[in-house]
């Protein structure tokens, strides 16, 4: 399967959301990474036929977004905030979008989606009475009804404690061999922990298209260990980016990410968070200096 | 595959509340107004019913003004009433609030209604004459009684009435096993019913998928929005016309308890033919207000206002803009065949204008299932 998007363009009256984005996305699964509001959901649900585009083009293996109908065959979608009907049991829900996909719900088949999805003791529970964590489970579980070549999953993780993002993370990078996953989120960790490119996304345009190991070398030599006293601390994080702090008695260990070397700061090997962070103060300076 | 998803949309709403209010609106109805109608007329037994003999308001309708009562009709009633005032012994008084008392009569009094009655009998009256003998016995008996001309019309339009009833009774028996005329009484008022409380049940059928925020999901699912809609709507439509054949089904066991002679059929084919339509134009009227608004809300406050154009007698009932056949009267074939023709018309343009109000909701739908934000 290979998505192809070509200058893609959306915007509302006056308003532009998306800006000539251009992207080739094959099997495996990619981050698509952005602050709030950057456009990933309006991006995502262009991809899902919810929302027309403004001009350009994308295709699925050749099939056009705009055969809404063809499109639906081959893509699942779990939506950044849903719901389902509460007073339905989890194997009444699932039978429900198995009909909804035109697939005949047979026992086997569900008990086995369930399964993938570690819902298989929760069949009888009512959707109301699911955690979180388990009713995204479910929402994977229905994504995933009809097989799809393509996965979009929208902020899967968001509001879910450590545990239940770990198992989220592993399920999508489970079925990530033979499709492609679209993870979007702005919780950096988690395309750290399961992506293998990257997509970073601000105010509707592309900031980096790539690999994951690539993008973290945008933060190579501008990260910095700062240790301090604790009363200079407001002077510091006027002048610079303050990504951590960690207070000792009278010190503090700052992390800063600058271009230039601070007096007394030591250099320190990026994460993918910090070269995300450099980015972003990068496009905001490049704003800074066009207004 | 679509039978399942129009049984999984009935399943929904078994559990709902709405359908439990539907329910017991309907059922109360039924038992309020039809089955209440039922006992007043005494439609089990052979008698036209008390009521009517005291004069039935809805009876009276149908008869002409008391004063077009010829000379005759009055002459016999006056002969009537001395026959039964001589046999008795006694005669109606009226007091000041009109309770009815009964007095003796004396001798003088009783060989005066004796000797008028024969004279009535063996003479030719004029209508002068008529009313002197009225003024001669109401004078001697004295107090507020009968023997006035405006009492003497009351009671002779009260007799026509009571043998005109009995007549029509006959006919209905005869002509439509009585059941058909019966059959239009319940659908007028179970058609009443469901006319306004369906629309609860259809008002939220599509947009409860965004008010519990399933849309996105559904809205991806390969299912053409034809199949979506029309599975809501046929499992809407048919859950309603189900409470309303059971109540059918329920007054022809009733009829057939106290009939040798019924139409089994008469009650379900008038739900059909009359109910469905209204169900029906209620359900596709809501379904492309929700659509096209987003809101359950509004769709009932504009079922409430059509409901109060379309429920009250007026000369153009049957009028296609009115979507519910009012017919609140136990009538005759012949009295129905009058109007049948509209009624049929009604039913039928009703019907087209609820398909194509559906068709209207499934376009709209796909159009707002592929731009869930409504703007460009």
């Amino acid at each position: 399967m290979k998505i192809c998007i070509r200058e893609l363009n959306k915007s509302y009256s006056d308003k532009q959301v998306l800006n000539n984005i251009n992207l080739e996305l094959e099997n495996g699964m990619h981050g698509l990474l952005g602050p709030n509001g950057a456009g990933k959901t309006t991006f995502m649900r262009i991809l899902t036929t919810l929302l027309p585009k403004t001009s350009g083009e994308i295709t699925y293996d050749g099939i056009k977004v705009e055969n809404k109908k063809e499109v639906r065959k081959i893509i699942g979608y779990l939506p950044q905030e849903f719901s389902l009907y509460p007073n339905m049991s989890v194997y009444e829900t699932l039978e429900y979008f198995y009909l909804l996909s035109d697939i005949k719900p047979t026992k086997s088949k569900m008990l086995c989606l369930l399964e993938e999805v570690h819902l298989e003791t929760c069949k009888k529970l009512k959707v109301k009475a699911l955690s979180g964590g388990m009713k995204r489970r479910l929402g994977i579980a229905i994504a995933l009804i009809n097989d799809p070549k393509v996965l979009i999953v929208d902020e899967p993780t968001a509001g879910l404690d450590p545990e239940e993002r770990i198992r989220f993370r592993n399920l999508l990078s489970d079925f990530s061999k033979d499709k492609v996953i679209i993870l979007s989120t702005h919780i950096v960790e988690d395309i750290a922990l399961s992506c293998r490119s990257l997509t970073v996304i601000k105010e509707g345009n592309i900031k980096y298209s790539g690999k994951v190991s690539d993008f973290i070398k945008i933060g190579k030599n501008k990260v910095w260990k700062l240790p301090i006293d604790i009363d200079k601390l407001d002077d510091i994080k006027k002048d610079y980016l303050v990504v951590s702090t960690v207070l000792e008695e009278d010190r503090a260990n700052l992390k800063i990410i600058s271009e230039i070397k601070p007096k007394g700061a030591e250099p320190v090997n990026p994460t993918l968070e910090d070269a995300y962070m450099s980015l972003m103060q990068e496009v905001d300076e490049n704003v800074l200096e066009i207004s | 595959m679509f039978w399942k998803l129009v049984n999984k949309e009935i399943k929904y709403q078994l559990k709902s509340i709405t359908f439990g209010i539907f329910c017991v609106f309907v059922v109360l109805f039924y038992i309020t107004q039809f089955v209440g109608d039922i006992n007043m007329e005494e439609v089990y037994s052979n008698s036209p019913g008390d009521l009517l003999v005291e004069g039935s308001v809805y009876y009276k309708s149908n008869l002409e003004d008391e004063s077009n009562l010829g000379f005759n009709q009055r002459l016999d009633m006056l002969h009537n009433l001395l026959e039964n005032d001589t046999k008795n012994k006694n005669f109606v008084v009226l007091s000041e609030l009109s309770v009815v008392e009964i007095e003796e009569l004396n001798d003088e009094q009783l060989d005066l209604v004796s000797i008028i009655k024969k004279q009535i009998e063996e003479e030719d009256i004029s209508e002068q004459e008529y009313h002197n003998i009225l003024q001669q016995i109401h004078n001697e008996l004295g107090h507020i009684n009968m023997y006035e001309d405006d009492k003497i019309k009351n009671l002779a339009a009260k007799k026509v009435l009571y043998e005109e009833t009995l007549k029509r009774k006959e006919e209905i028996r005869k002509s439509e096993k009585v059941t058909g005329s019966y059959a239009r009484l319940f659908a007028d008022y179970i058609g009443i019913a469901v006319g306004f409380f369906s629309v609860f049940i259809a008002a939220f059928s599509l947009i409860r998928d965004r008010k519990y925020k399933a849309y996105e999901i559904i809205y991806t699912k390969k299912i053409s929005s034809i199949k979506y809609v029309v599975s809501k709507y046929i499992g809407n439509v048919l859950l309603m016309m189900i409470v309303v054949l059971i109540l059918a089904g329920y007054s022809t066991i009733d009829f057939a308890n106290h009939y040798d002679k019924i139409d089994y059929f008469a009650f379900i084919k008038i739900s059909i033919t009359w109910i469905l339509p209204t169900i029906m134009i209620v359900t596709s009227l809501a379904y492309i207000l929700q659509v096209a608004f987003g809101n359950g809300i509004l769709p009932i406050i504009v079922q409430f206002i059509y409901w109060n154009y379309s429920v009250p007698f007026s000369s153009s009932q049957y009028n296609v803009s009115k979507y519910m056949i009012r017919y609140n009267s136990v009538s005759t074939l012949s009295e129905y065949q009058k109007v049948a023709n509209d009624i049929i018309f009604n039913r039928i343009v009703i019907t087209f204008i609820s398909i194509v109000l559906l068709v209207g909701a499934i376009w709209l739908f796909e159009k707002k299932r592929g731009n869930i934000c409504g703007k460009n």
